[in-house]
């Protein structure tokens, strides 16, 4: 049993990373044909792993009903918004789940009066906690800070058509600023994460790494 | 019972006093109507001669033998990789840059790497054709969402077909005149990826340097930092960074719009923003000022 | 008992909320400002939802926690549609069940749905080992292509233009600026390397490191407020003109 349970699934990761590595370099039509059909089969499988996730969520919130917990009134609306929702886009105006999605009907209702104002508005919210924060918490204590602060003034009023007209200079610094130092940080951050990504497949494909297999 | 000092009371203000400053200075720009001016940067210019390339290219079509027109290159592939949280900043992006292809005549192809944003990009391209006189099929073609992110992308690269076998109304691809002969990503002549978050990185990391694509971002403002190293190497030509960016293809292209309008608010709360830390780092220096005298010996509030 | 008082205070704050948007909303309809069709009915949802999410900006309350689960509980059933059309039944039911007329039944497929299959056992506590072949193949797979793609992409490329410029011919400001470059891409790299002690050469050049750091964060902050202000802006457009009409 602990050869499927453990053994197995990592001559899975092995065999099937050394392969994706193997037939990059082959540009034989059989292998990109191949490779091809794998990468499909990736794809197909990521969708099953959105179930997990949404199986999880709604897990969650039903023992939240369940045991009448704090809250469990706003579980319900969630369940509720899910199921209807899910409801509607299966019905597919009518013509049912096994045709194409049609584009009429409840379901782009939804989509227009619900989901898209809520998603823009909860994250709008934090445009009033930036200025706050900004506000209550920058201070130039130190020289760092004064040069993120400087930094920060000089790209805020760089970027809107109303620093151009206080000075020409905003933006052409702002975007001196843009183009040298902060693409050398974000370089010199994008090499140690690549450098990271690199090491950890290694670790995956050779079975050190085990984390994503979960526990046992 | 002694009141705090000034400086003591200001810098500890309740937030919702500032909050209602934001809200005003918003509101308040968005009535009173100025002109700015919007001057076009160098990441812009470079996405608009992207295009006019194209445009160049696909004017040429009638010039070249019918057998070597399959190869020419001149179609546009975007992805708008957005959900609606990010629709105000990157969708006048889209439409900037479809409109602009389609009325000049360049095929364009939409697709979308986010699950969250299929309608989104319909309702674009069905915008754009609209305005364009574009019709569906031969001028333009919308493939929808799936899933996959990196490995879509390379799916596509090997065989686009394969990756999307029908559009987005079930339609094959191989039966439609604007992807007929599209066979890999470098099939096209310019991808854009529209994006909220890392799938533009996915596009060029698993994309761009395999199959040789000239590919193109327009990326949340808080993505757009990240971009520029990839600009310097020349994987990304052309970078429209934020709601600015769309505001200056918008007066590259002659076609002010929802980005263009936006800056006036973006002004307003930029400066209130810049004001608002000045003020706070003078407060604090002068409170700490205050709270060193009031430390020396003999020394008074 | 005190969680008892705690939800029906809840609804009866919740339930005040909405009766004044209910006014609010009967108000516009009669004023005209609002149509009595299915966008009308839309808007007054829309208006309700981004009302309802400011208020947090007063202060937590019940309004704000119901529209904030309706939210997640709508996006998860729309994710769940869209997946449906948009992968289950184009490349996985209709390959194997519903083939195009002139196309045969693709068996193959019958491989990434049974590797999906497995992967739904990790929900259950004594099949979930099943899982973890499919965690395997997905993982073993995506490590292999990121290896060479990384390389590629990342390290070859971003090494080669940190030092090119260098030597490339230009003006004073572009090899200042190639100088600026290396410097800033070496003294991050340095800050970042957690495995030597910083003293010494390599606590100056991680000081020089946290200085270009610094000066990016502040830029990217700058980026990062109009991003979130777009958002804002839209918003209000929506409340005034299309909800209360008055711009």
């Amino acid at each position: 049993m602990i050869f499927f349970k453990r053994t197995l699934p990592l001559i899975v990761a092995f065999t099937f990373g050394i392969v994706a590595i193997v037939l990059y370099f082959i540009p034989h039509q059989a292998a990109q044909t191949a490779f091809t059909q794998l990468v499909n089969w990736d794809r197909i499988i990521a969708a099953f792993a959105l179930l997990i996730g949404i199986h999880s969520l709604v897990r969650m919130h039903w023992r939240k009903i369940e045991h009448k917990q704090a809250g469990w009134a706003y579980s319900a609306i969630l369940i509720a918004a899910l199921v209807l929702t899910l409801a509607i886009g299966l019905y597919n105006d009518g013509m049912w789940f096994w045709n194409k999605r049609e584009s009429a009907g409840a379901l782009p209702w939804i989509y227009d009066y619900v989901f898209k104002p809520a998603g823009a508005t909860m994250f709008s919210v934090l445009a009033f906690f930036i200025a706050s924060a900004a506000y209550r918490t920058f201070r130039a204590r130190t020289v760092p800070a004064a040069l993120l602060l400087t930094a920060a003034v000089i790209t805020m009023l760089g970027q809107v058509p109303l620093g151009r007209l206080i000075s020409h200079w905003f933006p052409d610094i702002s975007l001196w600023l843009m183009m040298v130092p902060n693409a050398a940080v974000k370089r010199g951050i994008l090499l140690g994460v690549a450098l990271g990504v690199i090491s950890t497949s290694l670790r995956i494909i050779f079975g050190i790494e085990r984390a994503y297999l979960g526990g046992d | 019972m002694q009141k705090a000092p000034v400086t003591e009371r200001l810098l500890s203000l309740d937030r919702r006093w500032i909050f209602l400053l934001v809200l005003i200075f918003a509101l308040g720009a968005l009535v009173i109507e100025v002109d700015l001016p919007i001057v076009a940067s160098q990441p812009v210019q470079d996405m608009y001669d992207q295009i006019e390339r194209l445009q160049k290219l696909e004017a040429s079509r009638a010039s070249i033998p019918a057998e070597q027109q399959a190869a020419l290159r001149s179609t546009l592939l975007i992805s708008m990789d957005y959900d609606p949280a990010s629709k105000p900043e990157l969708e006048p992006m889209s439409l900037g840059i479809i409109t602009h292809a389609l009325c000049n005549g360049v095929k364009v192809v939409g697709m979308t790497l986010n699950q969250h944003g299929q309608d989104l990009g319909e309702r674009v391209m069905q915008r754009a054709a609209k305005a364009c006189n574009a019709d569906y099929g031969r001028d333009w073609a919308y493939l929808g969402f799936k899933p996959g992110g990196a490995t879509l992308i390379i799916n596509m690269g090997q065989d686009f077909h394969d990756a999307y076998n029908q559009d987005y109304r079930g339609t094959s691809t191989k039966s439609l005149e604007v992807t007929r002969n599209i066979t890999s990503l470098n099939s096209f002549g310019y991808v854009v990826s529209v994006a909220s978050s890392v799938f533009w990185e996915q596009w060029v990391i698993f994309g761009q340097a395999r199959y040789n694509f000239v590919y193109g971002t327009g990326v949340a403002g808080v993505l757009a930092p990240d971009v520029f190293p990839f600009m310097q190497t020349g994987q990304v030509k052309g970078l429209l960074g934020g709601l600015v960016g769309a505001a200056e293809f918008e007066s590259l292209i002659k076609r002010p719009g929802t980005a263009t309008a936006g800056m006036r608010p973006q002004s307003a709360v930029h400066l209130l923003i810049v004001l608002l830390v000045i003020f706070g780092n003078t407060m604090y220096f002068l409170d700490r000022r205050r709270k060193r005298r009031s430390m020396r010996p003999g020394g008074g509030s | 008992m005190k969680e008892e008082v705690t939800t029906r205070r809840d609804l009866l704050l919740l339930g005040i909320m909405l009766a004044l948007l209910v006014i609010a909303n009967i108000v516009l309809v009669l004023m005209g400002r609002i149509a009595t069709d299915a966008d009308g009915f839309g808007i007054m949802i829309a208006a309700g939802i981004t009302v309802g999410m400011y208020s947090f900006l007063y202060k937590d309350n019940p309004l704000f926690k119901a529209v904030e689960h309706l939210y997640v509980g709508v996006a998860a059933g729309y994710v769940l549609t869209i997946t449906w059309y948009n992968i289950f039944l184009p490349d996985v039911i209709r390959p194997l069940l519903l083939p195009n007329v002139g196309e045969s039944r693709d068996f193959v497929k019958l491989i990434p749905l049974a590797l999906g299959i497995m992967m739904l056992m990790r929900i259950s506590k004594r099949w979930g080992w099943i899982s973890r072949i499919s965690f395997a193949f997905v993982m073993g797979f995506y490590s292999g292509i990121a290896i060479t793609n990384y390389l590629e992409t990342i390290i070859f490329k971003h090494v080669r233009y940190s030092i090119e410029p260098l030597f490339a011919t230009g003006s004073v400001v572009d090899q200042i600026n190639a100088v600026v470059v290396l410097v800033g891409v070496l003294s991050v790299l340095i800050y970042f390397w957690f495995s030597v002690e910083h003293k010494g050469p390599v606590k100056v050049i991680s000081r020089v490191g946290i200085y270009f750091l610094m000066v990016s964060f502040g830029a990217s902050f700058g980026y990062t407020i109009m991003a979130r202000l777009s958002l804002l802006v839209e918003r209000l457009e929506f409340l005034m003109h299309n909800w209360l009409g008055i711009m």
